[in-house]
């Protein structure tokens, strides 16, 4: 019993007070110029970032820079993306921009005598600039100095080396262009280089840092942009904030760099529990006035007790869709547009249900009710329960709880009068992004939206959003397409050119239950910026499971660049869009973290193939994730990049506001956008509409249900 | 061009100042999150409250209510308020700030603070049951408390506590509306994994707890409950 209370009194400690947990000391938010958790400069070290920590890092020194965002994946494996930029590197480009991704995995953890070792792989796609791969020793001495050693390949055996195994296809501008593809051949192959350093924290927050680099910088010395004349660099780290850091840099003995980076980690929240308003107390009743049963028979009674909840249930930002009330038991239908933790919803319900009903209700059934009233999960409680457990731990209130699948569980509640149809609007600004147009790698609109939904009934959703372009530079590129398929994407240019209002969809859903556990969708028209046509799908996810298995089907007519109500021909330069894509998923929560999706298909070019998508997520809504996809069109067809990937990250706004919404903006960030591997961007899919209704995210949620 | 620009400009500003261009409750934009950001950093300098402005409070407040009223104190927050009871449930009591219409909302049970809402980093609840038997019938022993929080991923966190409950002296405590009752001091050395806090309670003969200075979290430090009627 010590021993359980202490494992959880530490982790109270670790998660209460996130100063502590820097207290491992290979465990660093520093990050080097490679944007890579740790401490040297030009070279790597075993350390690791805190597991979750997300970090961007801007290194700059004379002409090269770098941007790199890192995240760690678990505690033993942190990945990286990067955009960087040599300028005057080749006569074909002023500044040669180039993207890169490494991965490091921790092998051995610190001992109290041995050092951590880690392998790493940078720019491990294709034969990049970048590309090395490394083996690294690091061993902390004290509570100050850490030391570091290891070998290189590649870039990072290009000095101070000896023969390795095998040879090395060198780097060669002329590869440029079709880079992408995992390339093995040339891992851990050609000379090893010896490099090592040392970290010494001077004060808290200052630091100094020593190393021997291994990196001959050849070809940036060839093209004569660089030269270097010491294998020797300095550097100096100031700690802005615990995750934010300084550091300027004496480069290989002649250049002055400097990076800056800012961290943030999703375990953190800025103010757990959150700042919202507290929830009214249970009202507990009189054991007497249970026995009266006498308001059940007067009609008006009915009428003013369905008011009540509403206005009631409104003030918690919680919507009544329906109601049906008997002697002893009532059954609430609600829409959550509020709470990310679905626990929440329903606690914040049952309380309300407690103060507002007779005392002779006993039991409370409380349905999920959202996408214009389409039944999903009904959770059920004893009253005396809610009663008793009111300052008990949370996870009796959730074991004394029932789950059911609405439509199993049967005996739906009549929607309440006046509540269909309802409508919403909201006028906001947004910005639209293009990364990495060779060009400027950096373009953005700031656009006006107006939106608007009006909620039918039976699962009837009418939902549109019209833009009109404020200011920005999105219709400056100058990109075209040389695509060799149908331009079902590439033609994102002439879509951003177009200055006047757009309408950016406007459709009609359908959201049904077919059978318990199974769920399908039907949406006609404007579906997306490019795409009018129709969509169908169904999903089936069952209450308690980490599996869901759906599929799709879409007819497709490409609509006018002026984002009007027109259509155009489904013939392009260099290709038919074909009228029919579609997909089958299979949706699996891992359990400790990780999600994954599958999706296979048919795309909207027509290339046959599949999409794999792996999500780091965090209870409180963060999720951090990659994708590829790969049909049956050749690299060649594809163009740069060879296959579609990219990585996204969604951001729950109610861990920033420290109270509660269901707004979680998603960045994607992707290769250069091409026409192999598109799926149709249909709003509303079920699988994440479904998802935080069900009884796995709603215990998940859980430590919230009292909140 | 510049004239279009212009009156893009003043439409962009339009709408920055209508920050609530929506007919939904909570819904977001880059504005109301720029907003709640600068209002969350401003909050956190707190200041300790001016004790004569809560001690008018306390006075009119035992003016112009009837029933139970209470002072509760946040060490480390620096927060002070008088609290009116709000809701009932067996042996804990709810309260709610008087006269202030904002729902934040602690509840207690005799005396001693077992939870909070509504202020951030709350605790969630409290297992104080081997502590207030002791307590209550002011005797020496070893008791266990537990205290839960939520961390960033709304998971519940236990910090869990060993006491050692001995007993101090007799003393008088007065309240506006009882000057002289008998106490006994007690205190609960609590053992948690990184720390030890000492929490001490002014117990009636009946066994109410009329203070109590009660550790209640990482976030909050000492929580001070004290009967004003």
């Amino acid at each position: 019993m010590t021993r359980f209370s202490n494992r959880f009194a530490l982790a109270a400690a670790v998660a209460l007070c996130p100063v502590l947990a820097a207290a491992d000391n290979l465990t660093t938010t520093v990050t080097n110029s490679y944007g890579v958790p740790g401490g040297l400069i030009d070279m790597p070290t075993a350390e690791m970032a805190p597991d979750g920590q997300l970090s961007a890092t801007a290194f700059y020194f004379d002409g090269f820079g770098r941007s790199t965002l890192s995240f760690q994946i678990t505690p033993w494996l942190s990945g990286s993306f990067r955009y960087a930029g040599t300028k005057d590197l080749t006569p074909q480009f002023s500044t040669y921009y180039d993207r890169s991704f490494d991965l490091k995995l921790r092998l051995l953890k610190e001992g109290t005598y041995t050092p951590a070792v880690a392998i790493g792989l940078q720019d491990f796609l294709g034969t990049g600039l970048l590309g090395s791969e490394y083996l690294v020793a690091s061993k902390s001495f004290g509570d100050r100095l850490t030391v570091s050693g290891g070998f290189g390949w590649g870039r990072l055996g290009s000095r101070n080396n000896f023969d390795g195994f095998g040879t090395r296809d060198p780097f060669s501008f002329a590869g440029i262009g079709t880079g992408g593809d995992v390339d093995t051949s040339n891992w851990f192959r050609g000379d090893i280089g010896v490099f090592g350093g040392f970290t010494y924290d001077i004060t808290d927050r200052l630091s100094f840092a020593a190393e021997y680099s291994s990196d001959g910088y050849d070809i940036e010395q060839a093209a004569g942009v660089f030269r270097r004349s010491s294998p020797y660099n300095f550097g100096l780290t100031y700690k802005l904030t615990p995750d934010a850091n300084l550091r300027v840099y004496s480069l290989y003995g002649n250049e002055v760099g400097v990076s800056l980076s800012f961290g943030l980690n999703p375990k953190n929240m800025p103010v757990p529990g959150g700042t919202e308003q507290a929830p009214l107390p249970v009202a507990v009743r009189d054991p007497d006035a249970a026995r009266d049963l006498g308001w059940s028979v007067q009609p008006t009674a009915r009428k003013a007790l369905s008011e009540q909840l509403q206005e009631m249930l409104a003030t918690d930002q919680l919507d009544l869709v329906g109601l049906e009330i008997s002697g002893t038991t009532a059954h609430v239908a609600i829409n959550n547009p509020t709470y990310d933790q679905p626990a929440q919803a329903i606690g914040r319900t049952a309380r309300i249900m407690t103060r507002a009903l007779p005392a002779s209700v006993e039991t409370f059934h409380i349905t999920f009710s959202d996408m214009g009233g389409m039944p999903s999960t009904t959770v059920s409680f004893k009253r005396s329960d809610l009663e008793r457990l009111e300052h008990a731990s949370a996870d009796q209130a959730l074991a004394a709880a029932s789950f059911d699948d609405s439509l199993r569980f049967g005996g739906l509640p009549a929607p309440v009068a006046d509540r269909f149809p309802r409508y919403n609007w909201s006028i906001s600004p947004f910005t639209r992004i293009s990364l990495f147009d060779p060009d400027n790698p950096v373009r953005a609109d700031v656009a006006l939206r107006f939106q608007a939904q009006a909620e039918l009934g039976q699962g009837w959703v009418a939902d549109g959003g019209i833009s009109v372009k404020l200011f920005g530079n999105l219709d400056k590129t100058t990109q075209t397409s040389d695509s060799r398929l149908p331009r079902v994407r590439s033609d994102a240019a002439i879509y951003a050119r177009e200055d006047g209002p757009r309408l950016d969809w406007l459709t009609l859903s359908k959201y049904h239950r077919l059978a318990p556990d199974v769920f399908a969708r039907a949406t006609v028209g404007y579906l997306e910026q490019m795409y009018a046509g129709a969509s169908a799908e169904v999903l089936w996810r069952p209450l308690n499971s980490r599996l869901a298995v759906g599929g799709e089907v879409n007819y497709v007519q490409p609509r006018d660049f002026d984002g009007g109500f027109g259509l155009r021909s489904r013939r392009t330069v260099s290709g038919t869009i074909p009228e029919f894509n579609g997909h089958a998923s299979i949706y699996y929560d891992f359990g400790n973290g990780f999600h994954g999706q599958l999706d296979a298909g048919r795309y909207l070019a027509g290339d046959w193939g599949a999409t794999i998508s792996l999500d780091r997520e965090f209870e409180n809504g963060w999720r951090v994730g990659a994708f590829a996809t790969k049909t049956d069109v050749s690299s060649q067809d594809f163009g740069e990049g060879s296959f579609d990937k990219g990585i996204r990250i969604t951001a729950p706004l109610s861990w920033l506001l420290g109270k509660p919404s269901r707004q979680a903006p998603t960045a994607v960030i992707r290769s250069l956008t091409r026409d192999g591997g598109q799926r149709l961007n249909v709003r509303g899919r079920l699988y994440d509409t479904v998802r935080p209704s069900r009884q796995t995210d709603i215990a998940d949620s859980w430590g919230k249900f009292w909140r | 061009m510049t004239v279009t620009c212009t009156t893009r400009l003043a439409l962009f500003g339009c709408v920055a100042l209508l920050t609530a261009c929506s007919n939904t409750q909570g819904d977001e934009n880059v504005f109301t999150v720029g907003k709640a950001l600068y209002q969350n950093m401003k909050t956190e300098a707190t200041t300790e409250p001016d004790p004569n402005a809560v001690a008018q409070v306390a006075q009119h407040a035992l003016a112009n209510s009837d029933g139970a009223l209470a002072i509760y104190r946040l060490e480390k927050r620096k927060a002070v308020a008088v609290i009116r009871p709000i809701a009932d449930n067996g042996a804990y009591r709810s309260w709610a700030s008087y006269g202030v219409s904002d729902r934040r909302s602690v509840s207690s049970r005799n005396g001693i603070l077992t939870s909070t809402r509504g202020l951030g980093n709350d605790l969630i609840s409290s297992d104080l049951s081997a502590l207030l038997s002791l307590v209550a019938d002011r005797k020496e022993g070893e008791a266990q408390i537990e205290q839960r929080y939520l961390d960033g991923e709304n998971q519940i966190v236990t910090i869990a506590s060993d006491c050692t409950v001995t007993r101090g002296d007799r003393a008088h405590f007065a309240t506006p509306v009882e000057p002289h009752v008998h106490v006994t001091r007690m205190t609960a050395a609590c053992n948690q994994d990184t720390q030890t806090v000492n929490n001490w309670y002014l117990v009636t003969d009946s066994g109410d707890i009329v203070q109590s200075r009660h550790w209640a979290g990482p976030d909050f430090g000492y929580s001070t409950l004290q009967r004003l009627r």
